[in-house]
């Protein structure tokens, strides 16, 4: 009859549970044993048998059935539009920008309808001046290049604030966070160009001084700053944050002061 | 399925990201489903308890506490509905003594299907907390740690029990011819 702790040995071995002393005591163990050795041979017997056994595919209309009855929160996060518009005047940007953001945060209310690119380009024209925007020197500048994922994001900066132009094409789903809060801004505006491959953004999130966007194909957009009042932008950064399926891949900064 | 890339999956259900559910769905399902059918024993039942499970484990997202591993969290569930299941329905009890008795020799077993069946006659006529053990270390391929974490018994116990069943998986066997 085998000792309980041989016997807990050999389990434990089958198991991957043991280190490496102890499988080299349970390895003279069976070296002197025929009884271990005999009971080892039986549990990997069957422990064999077992691993043959395979794996069942559940039926394929379990998938829809589960996702159709699933009730998830009501999705929150989009454009608070009270927020927003508290922190916006119309006054310092002019009616035409007025006109062009409200119909950004519209377009998120709805958030089927695109917005064309001629509001886009209107926006940021009227916004900051077209050419100004993207005047280099103005600004600083990422370019991304990571698997599945490439572009650039532009920072760049003018008398009436930030905008951080993105230009983005990626074959999954990238979760796209930016704390600007922490940088002295807050929103001022969102625009996205409709490149006419019917590929929008279908997540846009904004929760304090954060913002997320879940990008997925070919993207150009720009999320317009300003300063918060009563703070120095100077010395500090928006922070960007680039993840894939819940795991950060990339981190970085883009700072105005720069 | 990492610790990091459930809680952000998780995180971003809770603010009704169905993208995220999606992929939850993608990587539990099939597991949760083997898990599932070891335990009760036929396909439709293990369907039904794969679904209630994830509609339970969604109804209760915001009872989840990140400090334990989600996989551990929703095989618990995985295996209680299973139970639960079971009991509900008490036609799938564990093979009686005459449906095991049906399947004596290595033709029978041979007749009754295949290797895979021969085990599952063997897992159907354990004990439920035996056939767990045994379901979550060698279907669902979880340490005794896991085990012991979903099961809310001390490791000692997932050894003693592991160890019970194998021996009385082992005697099924070979009374039937298998070994």
């Amino acid at each position: 009859m085998l000792d309980q702790y041989i016997i807990d040995l050999i389990n434990a071995d089958i198991d991957g549970e043991l280190g490496t002393a102890e499988k080299r005591e349970l390895k003279s163990i069976l070296d002197s044993s025929s009884e271990a050795v005999s009971f080892r041979d039986e549990l990997l017997q069957l422990n064999n048998a077992i691993a043959d056994v395979a794996e069942l595919d559940p039926p394929p209309s379990l998938t829809r059935t589960i996702l159709d009855q699933v009730q998830l929160p009501a999705r929150r996060g989009l454009f608070q539009l009270p927020v927003f518009l508290n922190n916006f005047n119309p006054a310092t940007a002019g009616l035409a920008f007025a006109a062009g953001l409200l119909m950004a945060v519209g377009f998120y209310q709805i958030a089927s309808q695109k917005v064309s690119q001629h509001d886009m380009v209107n926006m940021v024209g009227t916004m900051v001046g077209g050419e100004q925007i993207r005047a280099p020197g103005h600004g600083n500048r990422l370019t991304l290049e990571m698997d599945g994922l490439s572009g650039t994001v532009a920072l760049n900066v003018n008398e009436f604030g930030q905008a951080l132009e993105f230009n983005l094409e990626s074959k999954a789903a990238f979760e796209i966070e930016l704390d600007f809060e922490n940088a002295g801004l807050m929103l001022n505006g969102f625009a996205q160009d409709d490149l006419g491959d019917g590929s929008l953004i279908e997540t846009l999130e904004l929760s304090g001084g954060t913002m997320r966007v879940v990008n997925q194909g070919k993207h150009h957009f720009v999320v317009f700053l300003k300063q918060q009042p009563g703070t120095n932008v100077q010395g500090k950064d928006i922070r960007i944050g680039i993840s894939r399926e819940g795991e950060r891949l990339h981190e970085d900064r883009l700072g105005s002061w720069r | 399925m990492s610790k990091g890339r459930d809680q952000a999956l998780i995180e971003r259900c809770k603010r009704g990201d169905r993208r995220a559910l999606e992929q939850l769905l993608g990587d539990y399902e099939r597991p949760v489903y083997n898990a599932a059918y070891r335990i009760v024993g036929n396909p439709d039942d293990a369907a039904d308890v794969t679904q209630a499970v994830f509609l339970k484990t969604f109804e209760r997202l915001d009872q989840y506490n990140p400090k334990f591993k989600f996989f551990s969290w929703i095989y618990r569930i995985a295996i209680n509905e299973s139970i639960n299941h079971i009991k509900r329905n008490s036609k799938q009890q564990p093979l009686d003594d005459r449906e095991i008795a049906d399947l004596h020799g290595p033709d029978d077993f041979v007749r009754a299907g295949d290797l895979s069946r021969c085990i599952q006659v063997g897992l159907m006529s354990l004990q439920e907390d035996y056939r767990t053990v045994v379901v979550l270390r060698h279907f669902s391929e979880c340490s005794y740690r896991q085990i012991s974490e979903i099961l809310h018994i001390p490791e000692k116990t997932v050894k003693s029990r592991l160890y019970t069943a194998r021996q009385l998986m082992k005697d099924i066997l070979k009374d039937s011819g298998i070994f």
